[in-house]
């Protein structure tokens, strides 16, 4: 039996102290905490469930949202870009978008060819919607048809007008006065990650376009190739003034135009106001609908391919418990209702290594009323 | 409400990564730390011992290293092998020497779980994050003599357990 002298002990507890973990890990992680706790904290992740199940049941406003999201990709920079010490020729035209704080744009989302796996468009083949904001946690969109968007994180609310059924729905999503790090409805600002992605790399993501006319003006244009997945770029900004006045951004067979952009204006405060305005009132338990979609499959073992009795299977969704299961019968089949949205559903049976799988794609099952989902569990 | 808020996210901001450093070194997973310090934050907002804490920090660190020595004796059940997501050792350039190294850092931290808590906890301020005494002494309310005689103890200790097992 070999002597471990103190020695040893203090060496092992010495090269275990001299790990420290990357950068790039750490910020990630402290902005998924950050992001996961604000969300308990406003009472809780399951309010921007619901939100989200509002708003995907808008077209318009599931077909901006995704087209947001796609932008707002996290990047882990080591450099934080000031916006006054970036220099350049590219610099100078994205020094605007750094630096904006408050302006208006307008944003214009191309779906006609449809590939995307986890998006489902419907047929809306082009949208374009009216964006103004102030700072980052201050969106408002105007959709063609009337429907309104307030997000006031200053607040921690988002408020939805519907004016054809003259609602309001006003949902507390975080406390007053906290940004989330991931910008869910200003466009603009989500590119700025990528916009700095291209500062970081532009010998090798950054690309001269030349000259062109757009309405009568001369624009220089430059391209930035996004990182993997994450899309590219281009932006075209007026030859002599240098601000942008048009972001092209495609991922996939998607296309997102910003055009018309304004910085910098003065804004009407009334334009942020989460205050449902006089007449619209609130919808009936709209945000505490029953759940209606329906999950439902066959639950084996993966070794004897026979049905396995009183499985238990549940969705862990966003929100507390209980959670939406069922519990397999004698054919080992299972049924249950639960809300059209992202969630992974988990199988368990006494004996058996737990699975689970899930209904990926926070806008991909709108559209559908029913997922069969079979799980064949691995005996322990 | 809103006060308690801001202490928990002032709690984030300031010390994140000190506690991020501390899991991942615990746990020697990048891979997991992430949600264990998520694990961390959301049982801190929905404790209520928290909020009588004098040293929010104090208390956050002591629950980082019962977290992490939580998780360690759960995966012990599943006995996931040493993942190489961290590196180890500055001498181990061999895949077998660095084999060896993780196991034995892997048998250091499990000794480390059998002794007290005020041991364990000791241990790992002052070998794992290099605290000094004093420092010690101040977070968990003690005198700084009595942290240096509960850590030789822990390390005689230690010597045995490691002895016994290797």
């Amino acid at each position: 039996m070999p002597e471990i002298d103190e020695r040893e002990i203090k060496r092992r507890f010495e090269v275990i102290s001299q790990y420290e973990p990357s950068h790039e890990v750490v910020v990630r992680d402290l902005e998924r905490t950050r992001e996961s706790l604000i969300q308990q904290m406003s009472g809780q992740r399951l309010r921007w469930q619901k939100m989200w199940r509002i708003i995907m049941k808008n077209r318009i406003f599931k077909v901006a949202a995704a087209a947001v999201v796609i932008a707002a990709v996290v990047l882990v920079l080591d450099i934080v870009y000031e916006p006054d010490l970036v220099s350049g020729a590219f610099a100078d035209v994205v020094r605007p978008l750094l630096a904006v704080e408050a302006g208006s744009f307008k944003m214009t989302i191309d779906v006609s060819i449809v590939d995307l796996d986890w998006i489902n468009y419907g047929d809306e083949p082009v949208q374009t919607i009216d964006v103004v904001f102030a700072g980052p946690g201050r969106t408002h969109w105007d959709t063609p048809t009337g429907e309104v968007l307030v997000a006031n994180m200053q607040e921690g609310k988002v408020m939805i007008l519907l004016p054809t059924k003259k609602e309001a729905v006003v949902m507390q999503v975080g406390p007053p006065g906290v940004i989330p790090v991931h910008n869910r409805f200003n466009k603009l600002l989500a590119l700025r990650p990528l916009i700095e992605y291209a500062l970081e790399t532009e010998n090798e993501s950054v690309e001269f376009l030349g000259e062109r006319e757009i309405e009568g003006v001369t624009v220089i244009g430059y391209y930035m190739t996004g990182p993997e997945h994450h899309g590219d770029i281009a932006i075209w900004a007026d030859s002599e003034t240098k601000l942008p006045v048009r972001i092209e951004q495609s991922m996939g067979t998607q296309t997102v135009v910003i055009s018309e952009i304004s910085f910098n204006v003065e804004l009407d405060e009334l334009l942020f106001s989460v205050q449902p305005p006089d007449g619209y009132s609130a919808p009936a338990s709209e945000e505490d609908k029953e759940p209606e979609f329906v999950v439902n499959g066959t639950v084996t073992d993966a070794v004897t391919g026979q049905p396995i009795e009183g499985a238990k299977v549940t969705d862990d969704g966003y929100g507390s418990e209980p959670y939406q299961g069922a519990v397999t019968d004698s054919e080992g089949k299972y049924s249950y209702l639960t809300w059209p949205e992202k969630h992974r559903i988990k199988a368990e049976a006494p004996g058996y290594k737990p699975q689970r799988k899930g209904i990926t794609g926070l806008f991909h099952v709108e559209n559908e009323d029913e997922k069969v989902i079979d799980f064949a569990l691995e005996p322990e | 409400m809103i006060e308690r808020q801001k202490k928990i996210l002032q709690l984030l901001n300031v010390s994140g990564p000190r506690l991020h450093r501390l899991l991942t070194r615990l746990i020697r997973r990048e891979d997991v730390v992430g949600d264990l310090l998520q694990e961390l934050f959301i049982r801190l907002w929905n404790s209520k011992t928290f909020d009588k804490a004098e040293n929010s920090f104090a208390y956050a660190y002591r629950a980082a290293i019962n977290l992490a020595y939580e998780w360690r004796r759960q995966q012990k059940t599943t006995s996931q092998p040493l993942q190489e997501n961290c590196p180890v050792s500055k001498d181990s350039s061999s895949a077998l020497g660095r084999m060896i190294q993780a196991e034995e850092l892997e048998r250091v931290l499990d000794a480390t779980s059998k002794l007290s808590e005020l041991a364990r906890d000791v241990v790992v301020m002052r070998y794992i994050e290099q605290d000094s005494y004093e420092e010690i002494a101040e977070r968990l309310g003690k005198k700084p003599q009595y942290m240096r005689s509960v850590c030789a103890k822990a390390l005689a200790q230690l010597r045995e357990i490691l002895t016994n097992d290797e």
